[in-house]
C-alpha cells in the first residue's frame, strides 16, 4: 500500500476541489419488469428486478418463475481519486442454490476487481441472464495506468464445473489511448490460445461511441457496442450490443428510454424484453 | 492633534475595510460577467514532506445556475478524471473504470484543505467562510495585483491561512497559497490561460456516452 501513500494529500485536494468528503451514501432505487422466452427446451418466465436503499447499502432482489435472488451492495466514494464497491448475493430456486460475492476498487492509477460464485445448478436456471454453467467460478481483474495514455490489463479466472472439471483462463492486454483507444492482448482460455485486438472511439461530434473487441485464434469472438446520445444533455442513449462467436453463438442487445431487448442464439434461441423504471437509481 | 491623528487612523482603517469589500465586489462582478476557463497549476504538499505537481482545467459558467467543471491533467494517475459541480449535483467521472458517479450537492461537505477551487470565481461565497483583508500590492508578470490574506472562520477547515493575488486591471485571482498553522505551504496554485469562453452546460457536462452512470442518493 506504500504506493498509495502520496495520494492521501491528493485525495484531500480532490475532495476539497469538489467540496466533498469521504462518505457512504445510500444508493438509488429502480424496478425492472421483464419477459424471457427460450425455444428448445421451451421456457417462458416473467422477470422482476428491484433495487432499494437499505440504510447505506442497496438491496437487490430478482425474481423469476422458479427462482429468486437477494443481494446487498455497498460503496465508498473517494471523489476524483476513486471508489470501493462490494456486494454479496444468494439465489434459491427449484433447481438448486447459488452464492455470489465480489468487490472492486479504483484508486489513483490502479483498478482491481474480485468475484467468486458458487452454485449447485447451472446459474442460468437461477437467473435467466446468467451463464449456463454451475459449480465454482473465481475471477480476478486488474488495470494499471503505466502513464496517462497507457493502461495494462490483466484478467485471471478459475472454474470448477458441476462435473468436477477444472479450467483456468488468463488474459493480458495493453491499451494505448490517442484520439481513439487501441487495445492489444494475448489470452488463454481452457488451453485455447488467442490474440486480442480492440478499438474504441467517438464516431461524430454528438459523441456516438463505438467499442469493438476481437479475440481470434483457438477461441474466436467479436464484441461490439455502439452508444449514441439521443439528446444534447446525454440523458438518454441508444445502446446496441453485438457478440458473435465461433463455434456459432451470437447475442444482440438494443436499449433506449428504459426499454431493453436481448436476443441470443447459443444452441437455442432466446429473447428477453425488459422495461426499467428508475427512481434515482443506477442507470 | 491627538484627535486628528485618531481620526486619520480611523479613516485609514475604514478605507482599508471598504477597500477589501470593494475588491471583493469587483472580483465578483468581473467573474460573473461571462463564462470563463483557466488552467490551475502548482504544487501540493504531501504528508511525507515531498511535493506533488498538480494541474487542473477549471471551467465555470457563473450565474444563478452556476456550473463548474474541474478536469484533472496532473498527477498522471488522475488524468482523464473530471468533476462537474452544480447547485444540485456533483458528478464525478473515473476514467479507469469509465464510471460517472452522481451525488446530491446537499450531501457534500467540505473537508481536507477545506477550500473549494470554484470559490476562486465566487468571492462572495468565499467571504462567508474566510475573513479577508488587504495586505498590500505586488507586481506580477500579468500586471499590478492586490495581495489579499485570509483566515478561515471555521477552525475545522484544513488550512490556517491563505493568500490570494488579484489582478488589478482585470479583477480576477492569479494565485492562491494555503498554509497550515506552522506556516508550511499546503498548496501553491496559479491560475493561467484565463479566458472568457463560450461555454454551455452541455460542454461542461460532456462525458463518454458509454460511461456507467451510478446515482447515489
Amino acid at each position: 500500500m506504500k504506493g498509495f501513500h502520496p495520494y492521501q494529500r491528493l485525495l484531500q485536494l480532490a475532495l476539497a476541489a469538489v467540496g466533498l468528503q469521504l462518505s457512504t451514501l445510500g444508493l438509488g432505487q429502480s424496478l425492472t419488469f421483464g419477459l424471457f422466452g427460450r425455444l428448445s427446451p421451451d421456457h417462458l418466465t416473467p422477470t422482476l428486478e428491484a433495487t432499494l436503499p437499505l440504510g447505506e447499502l442497496e438491496l437487490r432482489a430478482r425474481l423469476q418463475r422458479d427462482a429468486l435472488g437477494l443481494g446487498l451492495n455497498g460503496a465508498l466514494e473517494l471523489s476524483a481519486l476513486g471508489r470501493l464497491s462490494y456486494g454479496a448475493g444468494f439465489s434459491l430456486g427449484f433447481a438448486g442454490w447459488g452464492l455470489q460475492a465480489g468487490a472492486s476498487a479504483v484508486l489513483g492509477p490502479v483498478a482491481a476487481s474480485l468475484e467468486a460464485l458458487y452454485s449447485t445448478t447451472p446459474r442460468s436456471s437461477l437467473w435467466v441472464g446468467d451463464e449456463a454453467e454451475g459449480g465454482l467460478k473465481l475471477g480476478l481483474g486488474g488495470r494499471y495506468r503505466l502513464e496517462p495514455r497507457q493502461t495494462l490489463g490483466l484478467q485471471l479466472g478459475f472454474k470448477n464445473s458441476l462435473a468436477g472439471i477444472a479450467s483456468g483462463s488468463g488474459e493480458l492486454s495493453y491499451a494505448l489511448r490517442q484520439e481513439q483507444t487501441y487495445t492489444f492482448g494475448l489470452g488463454v482460455d481452457d488451453s485455447r490460445l488467442y490474440g486480442l485486438l480492440g478499438w474504441r472511439g467517438e464516431l461524430d461530434e454528438a459523441g456516438t461511441l463505438l467499442e469493438a473487441t476481437l479475440r481470434a485464434g483457438q477461441l474466436n469472438r467479436l464484441e461490439a457496442a455502439l452508444t449514441a446520445p439521443l439528446d444534447e444533455e446525454q440523458l438518454n442513449n441508444l445502446k446496441l450490443r453485438l457478440t458473435v462467436a465461433y463455434p456459432w453463438a451470437a447475442t444482440l442487445g438494443v436499449e433506449a428510454y428504459g426499454f431493453r431487448a436481448d436476443a441470443s442464439y447459443e444452441g437455442s434461441f432466446s429473447l428477453w424484453l425488459r422495461y426499467r423504471l428508475s427512481f434515482g437509481g443506477s442507470e | 492633534m491627538k484627535k486628528l491623528l485618531a481620526i486619520a487612523f480611523l479613516s485609514l482603517g475604514l478605507a482599508t475595510a471598504q477597500s477589501i469589500a470593494e475588491i471583493t465586489r469587483q472580483v465578483q462582478a468581473n467573474m460573473e460577467r461571462s463564462p470563463w476557463e483557466a488552467t490551475v497549476t502548482g504544487k501540493v504538499q504531501l504528508p511525507d514532506g515531498s511535493t506533488q505537481e498538480a494541474e487542473f482545467r477549471l471551467q465555470v459558467i457563473p450565474g444563478k445556475e452556476q456550473l463548474a467543471r474541474v478536469e484533472f491533467k496532473k498527477p498522471a494517475a488522475l488524468e482523464g478524471n473530471f468533476v462537474v459541480i452544480s447547485d444540485k449535483e456533483v458528478w464525478n467521472y473515473l476514467f479507469l473504470t469509465n464510471q460517472l458517479i452522481i451525488q446530491p450537492r446537499a450531501k457534500a461537505r467540505i473537508e481536507g484543505l477545506g477550500f473549494n477551487l470554484t470559490d476562486l470565481g465566487d468571492f462572495e461565497e468565499l467571504t462567508q467562510r474566510v475573513t479577508l483583508r488587504l495586505l498590500g500590492e505586488q507586481n506580477t508578470p500579468a500586471g499590478p495585483a492586490w495581495r489579499i490574506g485570509g483566515a478561515p472562520k471555521d477552525a475545522s477547515l484544513g488550512f490556517a491561512s491563505m493568500e490570494i493575488l488579484v489582478l488589478k486591471s482585470d479583477p480576477r485571482p492569479l494565485s492562491i497559497t494555503l498554509r497550515d498553522s506552522s506556516n508550511k505551504v499546503l498548496a501553491d496554485l496559479n491560475l493561467t490561460n484565463f479566458r472568457r469562453a463560450n461555454l454551455t452546460p452541455q460542454t461542461l457536462r460532456k462525458r463518454p456516452a458509454d460511461a456507467e452512470v451510478l446515482r447515489r442518493n
